[in-house]
């Protein structure tokens, strides 16, 4: 908004003005933010949850560190199904190493932390990168739809209706399915399956918050559509919205492993949590830890990203305010 | 009432239109080749050229779509169209995809309805327990479990539990079929956890709400007996909302059989599915696809239907006009 009232030359009260309202807001937003805290570490789970999922993602970012990912790939048949803790002679870099391998090994000889260790790079990736596009996606055509009405929203209600009427796991299968196994398509296939949930939560909340007062205060001075969804409904929409992402972040998370379990997303021997599954198939009685290390992987961080989900919606819910 | 149902029915069509024709778009996209596949790789250019006239696949697409749809005319690859149940043969198999399609439903409709009845056989009753002892220790257990169900993939859930009740105890074969009844129990259980966990989580808040009502204390200050006001007062209404999201679960359950039924070589819907995925058989994924979208689609509309039989408040919302908001606030 443009502090058009006040004109003097140097623009000096204006910017005054103007960083005022900025400390103000930092201020509010600091506040906030600690209240926000405050309610969510009330629950314990949670804060244990997003700690989880913390030392998930700085595993995942720095998991050329811990393993290299060229070590994790290659083969080393004589240390084919070791146990966990077992170790073994590995030729690497042209010479023979020894190396403990911590949670055991597969059947091609290939550590298994290592193996988990970038298959959480590609699940954190998949994860957040299928939100985000299902988010933006859905958000941009939910927001149009909710606020603007009339024929607009009815096509993509419609479509919405068209989309959810096959089952989301189905989808994204279908989706794999006719573009072709690749990183990429499993992302579409993913988000493209969350974007008509998206699209609902958006409209119905832009629909419950778009005939308020404070919105129509904002028209009646002259703001400009885009203005008045942007800073005026989001922050009011905001909540349910980050509980859905959250929730989804271990939906995607879940289906990714699905997928390449059917062998329909990210093929062996690149590492992800389902192949690793899939592969162990066969070996699960002679070599258990082949099913638990990599299924209570998953299990774990997809539990810590529903669990975050219903303390942030416990969190944000103003009902709920003790 | 009848006019809130043509109502839904009337929605329904152009939905159903929606599903096949974004089934038939996937399909159409896809990198395979069915002539390629029939042929052989070895085959000269006309006699491929031939056989893409002759299986209608050189006409434009929305064409090839109206062919899907209303039938196909060819002495050997013709079909009637998916409009009157009749999608021509596997590419693969050669048996009609259709009678594949409607021999192997019956399966996966045993495997979800066992494990929708499983789920809700624990699930309500250990709900309703956990609601009347809300933050007890009890409880605290079977929320924990709950999670863990709404969390687990349930490919890994079933490896588990073949990996321990059958490689390990022998008590329940890793192989099912539908005709022998212990060989459904691992199926059954692996497919119903994710439902009961949703169903457990939604009879023990809808519960919690109910019993927080005015109408639930008047009955107990009446000095009626606990049993009474939970199960005649407050379960009635708390029930609702279950037995929506029981129904659209039996929904997601018939859809999402998929990797229970690969895993355990079941011979349902799903593994003829992924089968066809894999061979790339167009006809039989886009029949076992558009079969599962619609059943899918109608469960979802009986769901609806049903809801407005059991809660009264629904059905008048849709039968009376709405009341108009005195001005309209939004400016176009």
């Amino acid at each position: 908004m443009s502090n058009t009232a006040i004109n003097i030359p140097g623009g000096t009260i204006a910017q005054t003005a103007r960083e005022s309202n900025l400390r103000r807001f930092l201020r509010r937003t600091g506040r906030n933010l600690g209240q926000f805290w405050r309610q969510l570490s009330r629950n314990k789970l949670a804060v244990v949850s997003l700690g989880l999922v913390i030392v998930f993602a700085l595993v995942a970012i720095f998991a050329d560190f811990l393993y290299e990912y060229d070590f994790v790939t290659s083969n080393s048949l004589e240390n084919a199904l070791l146990k966990p803790g077992e170790s073994g002679i590995v030729y690497y870099h042209e010479e023979d190493i020894e190396h403990t391998f911590i949670l055991g090994s597969d059947n091609y000889g290939r550590d298994i932390l290592g193996r988990l260790v970038h298959g959480a790079r590609v699940s954190m990736i998949i994860g957040f990168a299928t939100v985000a596009i299902a988010l933006m996606v859905g958000g941009v055509l939910g927001a149009f739809a909710g606020y603007r009405g009339g024929l607009f929203d009815t096509i993509i209600m419609r479509a919405t209706d068209i989309l959810l009427s096959i089952p989301t796991i189905l989808l994204a299968i279908a989706i794999v399915a006719a573009l072709g196994n690749s990183f990429f398509n499993l992302l579409v296939a993913i988000s493209t399956s969350m974007i008509p949930g998206y699209i609902r939560i958006v409209r119905a909340s832009i629909i419950s918050v778009k005939d308020q007062e404070f919105v129509e205060a904002a028209r009646c001075i002259g703001a400009k559509d885009f203005r008045i969804v942007v800073r005026h409904i989001f922050p009011n929409i905001f909540s349910p919205i980050i509980v859905q992402s959250t929730l989804n972040v271990g939906s995607a998370i879940n289906w990714a492993a699905s997928l390449s379990f059917l062998g329909l997303g990210i093929l062996p021997p690149k590492p992800e949590w389902g192949n690793m599954l899939s592969e162990a198939r066969e070996f699960i009685q002679y070599a258990p830890h082949l099913l638990f290390a990599p299924g209570i992987t998953i299990l774990l961080t997809v539990l810590a990203y529903n669990l975050i989900g219903d303390g942030l919606r416990d969190a944000l819910d103003p009902k709920l305010k003790r | 009432m009848s006019r809130y149902l043509m109502r839904r029915i009337l929605m329904l069509v152009p939905v159903l239109f929606g599903v096949t024709f974004i089934v038939f778009a996937l399909m159409y996209i896809t990198p395979s080749d069915p002539a390629q596949m029939m042929l052989g790789p070895n085959a000269s250019p006309a006699a491929y050229k031939q056989m893409r006239a002759d299986m209608g696949l050189d006409k434009p697409f929305i064409v090839q779509y109206l062919q899907f749809l209303f039938g196909y005319k060819h002495p050997e690859f013709g079909y009637k169209g998916l409009l009157f149940g009749d999608l021509g043969r596997s590419y693969i198999s050669n048996r009609n995809v259709f009678e594949l399609i409607l021999s192997s439903f019956p399966n996966t409709l045993v495997l979800a309805a066992g494990a929708l009845f499983f789920a809700l056989l624990l699930g309500v009753p250990i709900g309703i327990f956990s609601a009347t002892r809300p933050y007890s220790a009890l409880d605290m257990i079977f929320t924990v479990f709950a999670l863990l169900g709404a969390s687990m993939p349930v490919f890994w859930a079933a490896m588990v539990l073949i990996y321990t009740f059958a490689n390990n105890l022998r008590i329940f074969p890793a192989m099912s079929n539908p005709g022998d009844v212990i060989s459904l129990v691992l199926p059954i259980v692996t497919l119903s956890m994710y439902s009961m966990a949703i169903i457990m989580r939604m009879t023990r808040s809808s519960m919690l709400e109910v019993m927080e009502q005015d109408y639930i204390r008047t009955a107990r200050v009446k000095g009626m007996d606990e049993k009474v006001v939970i199960f005649k007062h407050a379960l009635k209404n708390a029930l609702i909302p279950v037995v929506t999201v029981a129904g659209l679960q039996f929904g997601q359950l018939l859809g999402g059989a998929v990797l229970t039924e690969k895993i355990f070589s079941y011979p349902g819907l799903g593994t003829i599915m992924v089968d066809a995925i894999y061979q790339k058989d167009t006809p039989q994924i886009l029949g076992s696809v558009c079969f599962v979208a619609l059943t899918f689609t109608f469960m979802n509309l009986l769901v609806d239907i049903l809801y407005g039989f059991i809660d009264p408040r629904i059905k008048t919302t849709y039968t009376k006009k709405k009341a108009r908001p005195v001005a309209k606030r939004s400016a176009a």
